[in-house]
């Protein structure tokens, strides 16, 4: 038994995963655009052929194509099999490269066009928890609103320049691996096949 | 062969389940329409998000009928452009899922091929070669679809297209989106002759319709566009003049083709004055096939068709497809 994990929240690159109980079986590192996913998923299903019992989906926020397509690739792939679909938010699997620390973080990855998505989390179990939605940050403004209460960064694009004031935290394993580790944790019935939908972050301050 | 096909171009999630025989298992449609409206226009990525949400369930909807389900079809068609592209990501990526799931063949299609051969839902014993006048909120096309795997596109849009400028009138008149059935039903009660509006007539088979907007927007100026008898005669003499140039062109083209099959289909092709001016101009002259208002509108069930052909002409797609929002019309 085993699940199949995608994330291609990131503009242009995206990962899929077979996963056995946490251990990464076989990844494909996914170059973007739908006809990609599936030359990846495909491939890998046959490299490690496995049952997949589960799919778990990153449902963003990021890349709006790259998440949607992931999240419709991963829905038709449990639709397909009538398995179960579950979702993670796109910055909880950045937190997961990290091992927890006794603190607030803020997990922040860049949106490109100068944006930055940023999500709070703690720590909970062997892994973090979110402590608040996911935010679109802009500006200055990402200083004054979401350092704050955070006493840690976990920052993989460095977006906040080296010499800011939170202490960062360095990734313990790759995105596969944090992948695998969700994919055990995803417990429950998981999602509707009509309820599957994606985090596109809440927008802070005003646009331009 | 039986094949779930699956539509996302635009702002229509659409899963319909159709046999070679042309007969419609099912066809689900969920339309957007209202999520639009209060924009005036569709917005790409409400639409692709709205997707997304409801694919899973138009496409459990649309297998009910089928006995064991996905067990129950034997390959998958799902549009690939031309369309607005987060839309039809999201449905050649979850088409892609369903395929590699199940081991299910998949063949990915023209939108706008699918239009044309809703035709064949609606009158099975139709065979090539006609002429069709293929008219939506994208597209103006006349087309000589010779053979299957021979379409010439006779003409086309210069500007807009005609359910764009339905669309576009509709917001001058004060009325809503889409523009098309809300023209229709103001113009009623309108009196077509009162206001003469231009037929823009372009050599070749082409059309251009932003001069008669345009003359529309001109002769509203000196009316008064909250007297609803003003809005309805308005109405009823520009949905004239678009009926009239599109019939004009059509019969223009079948001549020059020499064909006696005319089809009309696409979103606007449900629009009963169109339907009603075909069907008597080409009375002793051709075989008219319209299909039914709910298959020119965006649906899946055309989809299966357009696959049903593209298989059994070229077999199913090997390897990954994308999306391809500005695939050529009509391409096989
Ligand atoms: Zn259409």
């Amino acid at each position: 038994m085993a699940e199949l994990v995608l994330d291609t929240s990131v503009r242009g690159a995206g990962l899929v995963v077979l996963s056995d109980g946490g251990e990464v079986v076989g990844f494909r590192v996914v170059a973007g655009g739908a006809g990609s996913i599936h030359e990846s998923l495909a491939d890998l299903l046959k490299s490690a052929p496995a049952r997949v019992s589960s799919v778990l989906v990153a449902r963003g926020p990021g890349s709006y194509i790259g998440v949607r397509s992931g999240l419709a690739a991963g829905l038709g792939f449990a639709q397909g099999r009538g398995i179960r679909i579950h979702l993670v938010g796109s910055l909880r699997v950045v937190a997961e490269t990290v091992d927890p620390v006794d603190a607030r973080v803020l997990v922040l990855r860049s949106a490109g066009r100068g944006g930055i998505l940023g999500q709070p989390f703690v720590p909970s179990g062997l892994g973090w928890a979110e402590d608040g939605p996911s935010q679109l940050l802009s500006g200055d403004q990402e200083r004054s609103r979401s350092w704050l209460g955070a006493s840690a960064i976990i920052d993989p694009d460095a977006v906040v320049p080296a010499d800011a004031e939170p202490r960062r935290l360095r990734p313990v394993r790759g995105l596969e691996q944090a992948l695998a580790r969700l994919a055990v944790a995803a417990e429950g019935p998981g999602v509707p096949y009509d309820q599957v939908s994606a985090d596109y972050a809440i927008r802070v301050g005003a646009e331009r | 062969m039986r094949l779930l096909a699956i539509e996302t171009s635009c702002d229509e999630t659409a899963a319909a389940v159709v046999e070679s025989d042309w007969t419609i298992h099912s066809s689900v449609v969920a339309s957007q329409a209202h999520a639009h409206a209060r924009y005036g226009g569709v917005v790409p990525e409400l639409a692709a998000r709205m997707h997304l949400e409801r694919l899973g369930g138009v496409v459990d909807q649309a297998l009910e009928p089928i006995r064991g389900g996905l067990r129950g079809v034997d390959g998958i068609a799902v549009t690939r452009g031309p369309g607005l592209v987060g839309c039809l990501a999201v449905g050649v990526s979850y088409a892609q899922g369903l395929a590699l799931a199940t081991g299910l063949p998949l063949v990915g299609v023209n939108h706008m091929t699918g239009h044309v051969l809703a035709a064949k839902i609606a009158e099975p014993d139709l065979e090539p070669p006609f002429v069709a006048l293929v008219v939506s909120g994208g597209h103006t096309d006349l087309i000589h679809y010779r053979a299957d795997d021979d379409v010439v596109l006779m003409g086309a849009t210069r500007d807009d297209a005609a359910g764009e400028a339905f669309d576009k009138v509709a917001r001058m008149l004060g009325l809503a989106y889409p523009g098309g059935p809300e023209i229709d039903r103001a113009a009623g009660s309108g009196n077509p002759g009162r206001y003469r509006l231009p037929r823009p007539l372009l050599p070749d088979f082409n059309f251009s319709f932003s001069g008669l907007k345009t003359a529309v927007l001109y002769l509203l100026r000196g009316l008064d566009p909250t007297d609803p008898q003003v809005v309805a005669d308005v109405a009823a003499g520009f949905r004239l003049a678009v009926v009239e140039t599109l019939v004009a062109q059509l019969e223009a083209a079948a001549e020059s083709a020499g064909v006696s099959q005319v089809v009309v289909a696409g979103g606007v092709a449900s629009n009963g004055l169109l339907r009603e001016t075909v069907r008597e101009r080409f009375a002793k002259v051709a075989r008219v096939v319209i299909p039914a208002p709910s298959l020119c509108t965006d649906n899946a069930a055309m989809i299966g068709a357009a696959g049903l052909v593209r298989s059994r002409m070229r077999g199913f797609d090997r390897g990954p497809l994308d999306a391809d929002p500005a695939l050529r019309a009509y391409a096989a």
